[in-house]
């Protein structure tokens, strides 16, 4: 959608008119020249993308809202009707337009959403009595299948975030020996681990901001697991997080470069050392502990902020 | 496109640009994840030095005259910080100390009973515009247009004109992104000051995703706006928008292409009237588009989605409703893009 150099060519252009050695009155033809005006194809590509996505969602939402909103003076056969007609339709439409990587794609997000929505009509309807994760599990269980055949990135996504929601629920019901954060942490950790193997070996998975997504999802829950392992005083939660952050800085400095993962983990060193000092030094609260505080905050930022452009630098092609 | 070395070769070769140094031109720009980076360690050491300020001299809490004196001493200090060193370790230190200076004129106006919150906010909003014009540095100037955002947000909220302030914003916003490089030399400054008022703009659309109990994280009730007035508004916003890119980039619809953009603008101001935030985000991601600015495109998708997800929550119209209205949303956008696909197919359009 965005031309792969524009980021580039902004930057290029912002330092010639901050610099001044680009005249006032030339900058609007710059600007055409950088070609940071999008050509009318582009346009039109735009608005299509955006008007199918927007149609997309629109009405997949539209079928959640008419779910939750449990219209009575509408029978249970229509409304099942409804929206196990939307699924069908979406797989008819995948299947019709096999050579539309987009409109496939839109048509079986819009199915595993509607799945979704057809299972909490049937708890409505039927007063199953089943715990809401088991709703958002058997989610994840019976669309696996179109997960797995749609080599899509959004949609894996997803099924992720409905793993997650399911643990959490079930933690929240049944409760567990840890608490839900450790096997949250646990499923993300492996989820990224998994993910980023794999985008090695497969093209569709190697996109930068799904895996920094999960890594996001990782790193906070490692810093949860942190938290309650150092003020709870559980070993392992600190044992967790001390694995995780010498694996993501392993990874993401020796395999494969990602500065977003290593500033997410020096964010996280700097927490978690504030942390430790907080729980370790005597709790005066003078000014003195504030002072080391801050110290140790500004320093540690400083030199990771370096460190980060440096890396940055020297991956400069 | 042009990568950064093609583009200086074009521009010279178009005697727009003399001999330069390639390399200050091609110095690296802090990503968004290291600007992040740097604001959280300065928020998080501005509590720090907060905590010293309480700590070693608790008695200026008593005192709303002393703490403003003070909150103003630290941000002048940090002025001169920032304007005096290139050092980051000394860039750091400013951008705590001038939050921990705001954070105690805040506290100065907020303890002061005799001073009203409109005014309050009124004064703060204005404090965080000029600091976002002086202070020489793009964290401090992003996070200040943020807060300034955010207090002209909670001044309106409290003035009961909250259904204008999305739309105020946006305009702002719209015009600040469309002359970024127009505007004046300052281009990362105003930059800087865009990205602060999107992220103000959208966490005000969605404050009911952060809202608990129905208040928000201050403790005051949500803003309330007349869906029709703020959605009505934030179109007229859109509608500029468009008239500013058709003109400035004179592209020409033909023939059936015309109508369809009619079609398209009706669909979009009937149909959204009522559905709170989804103008808003989807204009965010067309000047993202138009100005091929990554940051502003996902801003805009994630705004869209958080608007999408807000809409649920909100109490102005039933679920019913809202359903409707999606589905003739989403119905509709569906069919127009596969108009669009064969009108595509006919003919493209040209440029003038």
């Amino acid at each position: 959608m965005l031309n792969p150099q524009s980021t580039a060519a902004r930057q290029t252009l912002a330092d010639l008119i901050e610099q001044q050695h680009l005249k006032e009155s030339d900058v609007p033809n710059a600007i055409n020249l950088a070609e940071l005006s999008p050509r009318p194809s582009q346009w039109h590509s735009f608005i299509h993308t955006l008007l199918f996505w927007s149609g997309i969602l629109g009405l997949t939402f539209a079928v959640i809202f008419f779910v939750a909103a449990n219209w009575q003076e509408l029978g249970r056969f229509a409304k099942f009707g409804l929206v196990e007609g939307l699924i069908a339709l979406s797989v008819i439409g995948f299947c019709k337009y096999d050579t539309n990587q987009t409109i496939r794609n839109g048509c079986l997000l819009v199915a595993m959403l509607s799945v979704g929505a057809l299972m909490a009509l049937f708890g409505q309807t039927y007063q199953t009595g089943a715990d809401p994760w088991q709703l958002f599990f058997n989610w994840a269980v019976l669309t696996l299948p179109w997960v797995l055949v749609s080599r899509f990135n959004v949609m894996w996504l997803l099924w992720l975030g409905l793993l997650n929601l399911s643990v959490s629920l079930f933690y929240d019901a049944f409760g567990g020996f840890l608490d839900h954060s450790y096997a949250i942490f646990v499923l993300n950790s492996l989820a990224l681990a998994v993910w980023q193997f794999s985008a090695s070996r497969f093209e569709w998975l190697n996109t930068p901001w799904a895996i920094n997504l999960i890594g996001f999802a990782s790193g906070f829950f490692a810093m949860w697991v942190f938290f309650i392992g150092l003020f709870d005083e559980q070993f392992i939660g600190i044992a967790l997080w001390v694995i995780w952050a010498i694996a993501i800085f392993y990874v993401y400095r020796y395999r494969t470069l990602n500065v977003f993962m290593l500033s997410g983990l020096c964010l996280s060193l700097i927490i978690a050392a504030n942390s430790l000092l907080i729980k370790t030094l005597p709790s005066s609260y003078d000014g003195f502990f504030f002072v080391v505080l801050c110290a140790l905050t500004i320093g540690a930022g400083t030199y990771a902020t370096l460190w980060l452009k440096s890396l940055l630098e020297k991956d400069l092609p | 496109m042009k990568n950064a070395s093609q583009l200086l070769l074009l521009l010279k070769q178009q005697h727009l640009i003399g001999d330069i140094e390639l390399n200050k031109a091609q110095e690296v720009s802090s990503p968004w994840y290291i600007k992040t980076l740097m604001g959280l360690c300065g928020w998080l050491a501005a509590i720090f030095i907060l905590g010293f300020i309480a700590a070693a001299m608790a008695s200026i809490f008593d005192n709303p005259v002393a703490l403003g004196i003070v909150g103003i001493a630290l941000i002048t200090g940090a002025y001169f910080l920032l304007v005096s060193s290139d050092s980051e370790f000394v860039e750091h230190l400013g951008l705590a100390v001038s939050l921990a200076g705001q954070s105690l004129v805040a506290f100065a106006l907020f303890f002061n009973s005799a001073v009203d919150e409109s005014f309050s906010w009124f004064i703060l909003a204005i404090v965080q515009c000029i600091l976002a014009y002086l202070m020489p540095n793009y964290i401090h100037r992003m996070m200040s247009a943020y807060f300034a955002t955010v207090s002209l947000s909670l001044f309106m909220m409290v003035m009961h004109l909250s259904s204008y302030y999305s739309a105020i914003v946006l305009l702002v916003v719209a015009l600040l992104w469309l002359n970024e490089f127009t505007f004046s030399r300052h281009v990362r400054k105003l930059q800087a000051v865009g990205y602060g008022a999107v992220i103000g703009l959208i966490q005000f659309k969605t404050s009911i995703l952060f809202a608990s109990g129905g208040t928000t994280w201050l403790e005051n009730s949500m803003p309330t706006v007349v869906p029709w007035l703020d959605e009505g508004l934030n179109i007229l916003v859109m509608l500029y928008v468009l008239h500013h890119l058709v003109k400035h980039r004179k592209l020409v619809l033909a023939g059936e292409q015309k109508w369809f953009a009619i079609a398209l603008l009706v669909l979009i101001g009937a149909g959204t009237l009522f559905a709170n935030g989804i103008v808003c985000g989807i204009l965010i991601m067309i000047i993202g588009f138009a100005i091929q600015n990554r940051v502003l495109l996902i801003l805009g998708i994630l705004a869209t989605l958080m608007n999408l997800s807000s809409y649920y929550y909100l109490l102005d119209i039933s679920l019913l409703h809202k359903s409707f209205i999606l589905a003739g949303l989403g119905g509709a956008g569906v069919l127009l893009a596969f108009i669009q696909q064969r009108l595509s197919s006919q003919g493209e359009p040209h440029v003038e």
